[in-house]
């Protein structure tokens, strides 16, 4: 992805029909995970070992990585831009 | 009515059928229901494949076999997030080190709390190297996981659990925070929650899709150096 990206800007923007292909596949990005998804109840046994960890790890690890993320996110892009403005 | 299915599911297509169907149901389902994170189409069309799957007595690997064509499919547009990323590049480079302070302090906070408890518990060095990759890509988690003596098709599991746990509460989660700005909202989604939270991310805006995308990317890379380094530490 990182590669094309720099394809692309040297070839001063992406082709005609690989955008039309993004764009006509993009919404429906979620019916690709389905298959893999679906493993999850393949490895219910795997899971049943070690369930408490993996559960703390997903949910609550999640959760604090995206508020996170984003707090830092937001604080840094608002205060970059207001030091451009006072420039 | 049952000898009927279980003619059909030997079928090399039933898979693929199958998936389609209950993702095209799931989708109704959740556009009927304003959107609601509860209903993300992954988690619906998932629970429909598994309950008929669990039905009709077809195990994973045949199932899987037959539906390959949309996970291949998946590296594909995976790559095409590129169109995206060069669309916002203006406003990417603005944006630089505020992102990359970001993703640091995201990549570090995810590990940490994914090893805390574990470690602290004493969980076995297989257990912490199959958690600790879980906000990466699937496909470099898995890579990360079993090159340090993980269990890879868990390592999947949770990856995929990761994204769509992050694809269902983290909206919500950064709007009871006040984050608001759809890059830092974009950006959240594609560190915390890899492939599935830059989907979700895409149905905000193609702004949030584009920077979840960079998050995604900047995380896998991350991860690939810096799980090794943490799992080192911890056994020295």
């Amino acid at each position: 992805m990182l590669l094309l990206a720099i394809v692309f800007a040297r070839r001063r923007g992406p082709g005609e029909s690989m955008a039309r292909l993004f764009d006509g596949l993009a919404p429906h990005l979620p019916l690709f995970f389905v298959p893999a998804a679906v493993g999850i109840v393949a490895s219910v046994k795997l899971l049943s070992q070690a369930w408490v960890h993996i559960a703390v790890a997903i949910a609550l690890g999640t959760a604090v990585t995206i508020a996170t993320t984003g707090w830092v996110a937001q604080a840094l892009l608002r205060s970059t831009m207001e030091w451009r403005h006072r420039d | 009515m049952i000898e009927w299915i279980a003619s059909l599911q030997d079928h090399a297509l039933f898979g693929l059928a199958l998936t389609l169907a209950a993702y095209g149901a799931a989708t109704a389902l959740w556009s009927r229901f304003n959107r609601s994170g509860l209903l993300h189409p992954v988690l619906v069309a998932t629970l429909i494949v598994s309950l008929v799957l669990m039905g009709s007595g077809l195990d994973y690997q045949a199932y899987f076999i037959q539906a390959r064509v949309l996970n291949d499919a998946l590296a594909l547009i995976l790559v095409l997030l590129a169109v995206p990323l060069y669309r916002q590049f203006p406003r990417i480079r603005h944006a630089g080190l505020p992102l990359a302070i970001a993703l640091a302090v995201g990549s570090l906070v995810a590990l940490a709390t994914a090893l805390t408890l574990p470690v602290l518990l004493g969980a076995s060095e297989q257990l912490l190297a199959t958690l600790a990759p879980k906000s990466a890509t699937a496909a470099i988690a898995v890579q990360v996981a079993e090159l340090l003596g993980g269990v890879g098709g868990l390592a999947a599991v949770i990856v995929i659990s990761t994204g769509i746990f992050g694809a269902v509460f983290g909206l919500p989660i950064l709007e009871s925070l006040g984050v608001d700005d759809p890059r830092a909202q974009g950006f959240a989604l594609g560190v915390a929650s890899h492939a599935i939270g830059t989907a979700r991310a895409f149905q905000i805006s193609d702004t949030a899709g584009a920077f979840a995308g960079l998050g995604m990317i900047l995380n896998g890379l991350l991860t690939m150096a810096l799980v090794p380094l943490v799992l080192t530490m911890l056994r020295g």
